[in-house]
């Protein structure tokens, strides 16, 4: 038997390096959550208001009978993980495979010492069924990390990202498990290690009851030796039986039962010499406990940390109103969410307009992606205008449906984080496009347009309508007599909400401009953008021109052009004027 | 349960009038075939009545040229017919012309808007120019402008500001010498501050609040003075205007009148609401804002009518056509460098020779101009006929301003035309078609 | 009768009682609710994107095609958007081709194989106002509803066919049905101001008291719906948005579906009536009309 870690030094110190990284780097993130800015009015919120906050929502829950909650979400969210089997049968049992496959080697092989002798106390790592469940557990491990592969793989795309984390997230797994099989097989063909047994366990009283056991190890424990003197006979194989089961058997059942280390064995037998020569067995043993090392101590900055985050953010959203946030809670717990997405991309598999996404291909639309950026965006980064624009964007298509919260197997508020982020960007200057295209009005737009069209060289007119041109059309709006039709049926200017928001230009003055082809005075014009889309003067117009739907591609064509405008920059024609 | 309603009706129905047009010649078509249960259907556009402006002309000029106005319009139809015109209202007797305004009229009372006249008189009415038309009947809400006007009372024109068609001050400087006891006021509307420009049907809709008609009462009555009566422009309310005289008539004190203002206009607003709202509820199926892009004729005479949308066609089956789709306005007539022609059944026109002979040389020819008498020629069942004077289609009839012969602007005599032939199309239709038909077929 | 049924986004988390209401109440005619994998009908995108409207919209119908079921839908937004694009990819080949190469990729495609209906016109067409009226056990009698059309599913007609858009009546027919009053209102055909909520607030509640007071004017007990957003403005917008003084002028909203179930004697549990914000002083408490009170 191997005593723990070798006893060497240097794994222990190893070791005791890893647990205190480990434990650093889960203390540090904690904090981190207090002190993100993950909403608005964070400046009115200190960090001591936010530990308050969570404090009280945890007393409250706890005292509450919303308690009893708590074992529903451990048991069937967190354990079973009934959250992703919703969505996704193979994602579930690659999970599982994972979750369970390596929480039992953690406790019945890594902490053997620790858990599995005091639970069964004839414990011994090479009796069964010890033996072979810790070779079914690792493949319950590799049988996951291959599904994670194939799919990432398979769905490889934006839907899917793959980044840095779950690459390493999948090697480290791979590394550990396969280094493990390799101890195993490698101690499994090793003479030496068989020799050494033999020097501490065997009661063999000479040289020809070594011999017989042996041979029997040779051919039915798969040892590979360098040279048995005496032929491997069925008579001397028997004997090495007995002999075995008198003196090995109490502690060491037939490697067979060990069903992927032994095949592993058998491969390696070719070069079962020399590797024993250098001691392979121990190398493996190094580069398995090392990694596992090297894994305990980068968990809390992987995509491990989630084995910590996930069930707390399923216990705490599991037991609180989705609906009803409180802002000082709401921050840390918002930060830790943060931590606990894996990034599997189910809440954009689902997503209610991820259609438009394959539109217009701005790839922050997707939920996956926003949560990605929400990280940057509080980590006060600063983030250019052009891509706060393609932020925002994302962030107003979204039409709070809740279908991502839903679906999410972590059970991440993801809504409240699309509300929390739409206010966050309102505050940077990225609020809905019909709300920043009044900061102002229509003539001042369009020397904007003008301003921006001659810093530019072309890409004018890059934003035509593809399929229809009502705008540029005149057998469309050239019909109109200027009746005021459909300014009298028009909610929009009939309602009187203060002189600043007053409809600047009715409905019968936008067909005026386009017949006098001044369409850009229209576009930032405040009937545009405050239309209700009622559809009264389309309906009403005597003259059947389709004014409302001018109005849209006019919506449409002002905000290709808006976009791309620095809205800070001071213009010429100001300037000018001056 | 069996109204044929736009959301669902049976597409293999046949029809026995469809009425192409929905300017008051059609609508009134549409109302006087429904009420001798025909089963009728319209196409046309949305806005056809809002360009009225809500007063019901007979006739007050003849003969144009000399620009006469009569104060009777009977008598101004008698010297037409005397001077042997081919003006349509020729082919219509007096008496008929009162009854097919009768019947328009209860209609609309019955509807809502309560219209007033004089039998054999045409009533004076201040527009908003300030100037002073002749016409045969008026909405009640504008009958005490009448009074107002006859007797002279002190009399007070409010206007509001913000509201660019109606000017109390321009009322009351042109009428000054005629009218001296009128005063003009101008007033805030309530809760329109601050607003540079407002729209007379937003008032409308405002005014059928009863805080809002409190609030404007308050802003007018302690300017009343000595003042008998009020004079507003025609905002008051579009669905409950009786209702919101009365109220403004109790808060204020006085008689309250409306006083038209130019298309399109609140009254005509009303008017379209009334038609479009009440017509379908008698059975009328409208299809508006659709318009007929083709016609064909089924073996058995019957008219098959291609109404096109934008993305479903349809096909109606009728037995009859009323054309009713007015002149260019209406683009019932379409003119290119040939001419002028009628797009839907390519209809012969009475029109001048050739493009130069459109028009006089003078623009403001009190006559007239000869373009402005082209149209379609009509037998005395109006029906379209060819130079012959036969009948193109013995069921096929026109109606309103499309025909030929008359001149509506000058002569003042668009709303009476209207529904005098509409009239007289509908019951030659089931005096001469349906009767026939009927017989034939026993 | 059997439909997929597109919910639209805002019915399972802000107003998951039109959907209950709804399944309440077709059921007894013998109508299938089907579920299908929808995303958004594309309305909110129209503003800026045509194109993805379009797509989003036809997406959805394409979905539907492929189960060869046609799509019913309780909220006059998604009606009309979904109306919309099927009226564009009808009418522009380029369009309709584009799209089609989009939905490829996901194995989908739109030949306008199936019809798109409002939960309004299913009632008053489909099953049809007698086997409604049949299924009345406790008329509303007293209650004055305004019916509140909604915009998009009544304009443009020549896109949507929903009914006459100057002068509809299905919704008054099928209110009728239900024992209550329909009342004659200026303002039923405007707009709620929804469209409007988070883009310009004060426009958009302007545009809702404009009709609440006129309703409240008419002699309406409560505004009646027939749409998703329509009813979330009448009733959370205007309970909270509405301050102290002014609380006693609002007019409370129910769902078509609440009333008619309410009518035909279904649980409170399917009807949801306890959810909406603001409560019908004469249905009182427990939701049946008080007899002292008419």
């Amino acid at each position: 038997m191997v005593k723990t870690l070798l006893e060497s030094t240097f794994l222990f110190v190893c070791l005791y390096i890893a647990l205190g990284i480990c434990a650093f780097g889960i203390l540090f993130r904690i904090v981190r959550w207090f002190a993100s800015d993950t909403g608005p009015r964070a400046a009115v919120i200190p960090a001591w208001k936010r530990v308050a906050a969570a404090a009280k929502g945890f007393i409250t829950t706890v005292f509450s009978i919303r308690f009893f909650l708590f074992f529903k979400v451990l048991f069937l969210d967190v354990l079973l993980q009934t959250r992703i089997v919703k969505t996704d049968l193979s994602r579930w049992i690659m999970h599982i495979c994972i979750f369970f496959g390596f929480m039992l080697l953690l406790l019945m092989h890594a902490l053997d010492e620790l858990v599995t002798k005091k639970l069964f106390p004839e414990y011994f790592s090479t009796l069964d069924p010890f033996q072979l469940l810790r070779n079914l557990f690792g493949l319950m491990v590799i049988i996951g990390v291959a599904i994670a592969i194939y799919r990432r793989v398979r769905h490889r795309g934006p839907m899917l990202a793959t980044r840095y984390a779950d690459r390493y997230a999948v090697i480290i797994l791979a590394v550990i498990m396969i280094s493990g099989y390799l101890v195993e097989a490698s101690k499994i063909v090793s003479e030496s290690v068989f020799n050494r047994m033999m020097k501490d366990f065997s009661s063999a009283s000479g040289p020809a009851d070594e011999d017989a056991i042996r041979a029997f190890w040779s051919s039915e424990y798969g040892t590979v030796f360098a040279d048995i003197k005496t032929p491997i006979t069925p008579d001397l194989v028997a004997k090495g039986k007995q002999l075995n089961d008198e003196s090995c058997a109490s502690c060491h059942v037939p490697t067979k039962s060990a069903f992927i280390s032994y095949p592993v064995s058998r491969a390696l037998r070719p070069v079962a010499m020399p590797m024993d020569r250098i001691k392979a067995d121990v190398i493996f043993y190094y580069i398995h406990v090392l990694a596992c090392f090297a894994g305990l101590a980068y968990l809390p900055f992987s995509k491990f940390f989630h084995i910590i985050t996930d069930p707390l953010t399923m216990i705490v959203n599991g037991m609180s109103d989705k609906k009803k946030v409180n802002q000082a809670g709401a921050m840390p717990r918002r930060a830790m969410e943060l931590d606990a997405c894996t990034n599997c991309g189910t809440c954009s598999r689902y997503c209610s307009v991820a259609p438009v996404f394959q539109m217009i291909g701005n790839e922050e639309i997707l939920p996956s992606r926003k949560i990605s950026m929400i990280s940057s965006l509080c980590s006060g980064k600063t983030i250019k205008a052009d891509e706060l624009r393609e932020i925002s964007e994302g962030a107003f298509i979204c039409t709070s449906c809740f279908k991502c919260t839903e679906v999410c197997p972590t059970g991440i508020n993801l809504q409240d984080q699309w509300f929390a982020q739409k206010d966050l960007l309102a505050e940077k200057g990225y609020p809905l496009p019909h709300v920043w295209v009044k900061e102002f009005n229509a003539s001042e737009w369009s020397d904007r347009i003008r301003a921006g069209e001659s810093s530019r060289t072309r890409d004018v007119d890059t934003i035509k309508g593809r399929y229809y041109n009502l705008t540029a059309d005149s057998d469309v709006f050239a019909p109109c007599i200027q009746c005021q039709t459909c300014t009298n049926v028009c909610p929009v200017v009939a309602a009187h909400t203060g002189r600043k928001d007053a409809v600047d230009i009715t409905p019968q003055k936008i067909m005026n401009l386009l017949r006098l082809g001044l369409n850009d005075l229209a576009l930032g014009s405040r009937m545009v953008w405050d239309c209700t889309t009622c559809y009264q003067c389309q309906e009403n117009c005597p003259q059947g021109i389709p004014v409302t739907d001018i109005i849209y591609e006019l919506k449409n064509k002002a905000y290709g052009k808006f976009k791309n405008i620095d809205r800070t920059a001071d213009i010429d024609s100001k300037d000018d004027a001056s | 349960m069996t109204l044929p309603k736009s959301h669902n009706y049976d597409p293999r129905h046949i029809f026995d009038v469809m009425v192409i047009g929905s300017g008051i010649a059609g609508m009134a078509a549409s109302l006087f075939a429904i009420n001798r249960k025909l089963s009728t259907v319209q196409a046309g556009s949305a806005g056809g009545t809002l360009f009225t402006s809500g007063l019901f002309d007979l006739i007050s000029v003849y003969p144009v040229g000399e620009k006469r106005l009569w104060e009777n319009p009977w008598e101004a139809l008698d010297a037409m017919r005397r001077d042997g015109t081919s003006h349509p209202y020729g082919r219509i007797s007096n008496e008929d012309i009162q009854v097919s305004f009768d019947e328009m009229i209860s209609f609309l009372g019955a509807s809502g808007m309560r219209l007033r006249f004089d039998q054999n008189r045409n009533l004076k009415v201040i527009t908003s120019m300030g100037t002073i038309k002749y016409t045969y009947c008026v909405p009640e809400s504008m009958w005490h402008g009448v009074e107002a006007y006859d007797t002279k009372a002190p009399c007070l024109i409010v206007d509001f500001k913000g509201l660019k068609e109606f000017s109390a001050r321009q009322v009351a400087t042109t009428l000054k010498g005629e009218w001296p006891a009128m005063r003009p006021l101008r007033v805030t509307f309530p809760g329109t501050a601050g607003h540079d420009e407002i729209y007379a049907v937003h008032l409308a809709q405002a005014l059928e609040l009863s805080e809002t008609r409190e609030a404007l009462a308050r802003l007018i009555k302690p300017e009343l003075g000595d003042a008998r009566f009020v004079g507003l422009p025609a905002v008051l309310g579009i669905k409950r205007t009786s209702l919101i005289v009365t109220h403004l008539a109790r808060l204020l004190g006085v008689p309250v009148f409306e006083i038209p203002m130019m298309p399109a206009s609140v009254p005509g607003f009303r008017l379209k609401e009334i038609f479009d709202s009440e017509l379908p509820q008698k059975g009328l199926l409208r299809l508006i804002d659709k318009r007929v892009v083709s016609v064909n004729r089924a073996d058995n005479g019957y008219f098959l009518l291609n109404i096109g949308g934008n993305d479903q066609s349809q096909i109606i089956q009728a037995k009859s056509v009323i054309l009713a789709t007015g002149r260019f306005m209406g683009k019932g007539l379409l003119s290119d460098r040939k001419g002028i022609f009628e797009p839907l059944f390519n209809l012969p026109l009475h029109q001048p020779s050739d493009r130069k002979s459109w028009h006089h040389e003078e623009l403001l020819n009190p006559a007239g101009h000869p373009i402005n008498s082209a149209g379609v020629e009509v037998d005395d069942c109006f029906r379209p006929i060819d130079g012959e004077g036969r009948p193109i289609y013995e069921n096929l009839f026109a109606a309103g301003t499309i025909l030929a012969h008359q001149d509506w602007m000058r002569m003042k005599c668009g709303s009476g035309l209207a529904i005098a032939t509409a009239y007289a199309a509908v019951n030659a239709f089931i005096e001469k078609y349906m009767n026939t038909s009927a017989r034939e077929s026993a | 009768m059997k439909f997929a049924f597109f919910k639209g986004c805002k019915i399972p988390y802000y107003l998951a009682q039109y959907e209950t209401s709804t399944r309440a109440v077709m059921k007894p005619f013998g109508v299938r609710l089907v579920d299908l994998d929808f995303n958004c009908c594309g309305y909110p995108n129209r503003d800026l994107y045509f194109e993805s409207f379009v797509y989003s919209a036809a997406r959805n119908l394409a979905l539907a095609e492929k189960k060869r079921l046609d799509i019913v839908t309780p909220c006059k937004c998604c009606y009309g958007s979904l109306k919309h694009a099927e009226h564009y990819m009808h009418e522009n080949e380029k369009l309709r081709r584009d799209v089609n190469t989009v939905l490829a990729r996901e194995g989908l495609s739109w030949k306008g194989s199936i019809k798109v209906h409002h939960l309004l016109t299913v009632l008053c067409d489909d099953i049809g106002l007698p086997a409604i009226y049949a299924s009345i056990v406790k008329p509303l009698g007293g209650l004055n509803v305004a019916a509140h059309y909604g915009c998009h599913a009544l304009r443009p007609s020549n896109v949507v066919h929903f009914d006459d858009p100057l002068a509809p009546s299905i919704f008054e027919d099928c209110i009728s049905a239900t024992g209550a009053k329909p009342v004659d209102w200026p303002r039923r055909l405007d707009c709620c101001g929804n469209p409007l909520l988070g883009k310009n607030n004060a426009l958009s509640l302007s545009l809702m008291r404009s009709k609440t007071s006129d309703a409240a004017e008419s002699g309406a007990d409560c505004i009646c719906t027939a749409c998703t957003y329509c009813q979330i403005q009448f009733d959370a917008v205007q309970s909270a948005e509405t301050p102290e003084p002014n609380r006693e002028s609002m007019v409370p909203a129910i769902l078509y579906t609440q009333l008619l179930g309410l009518s035909m004697g279904l649980p409170e549990r399917s009807l949801g009536i306890s959810k909406n914000t603001l409560s019908i002083e004469k249905l009182g408490p427990a939701w049946k009309l008080l007899p002292g009170a008419f």
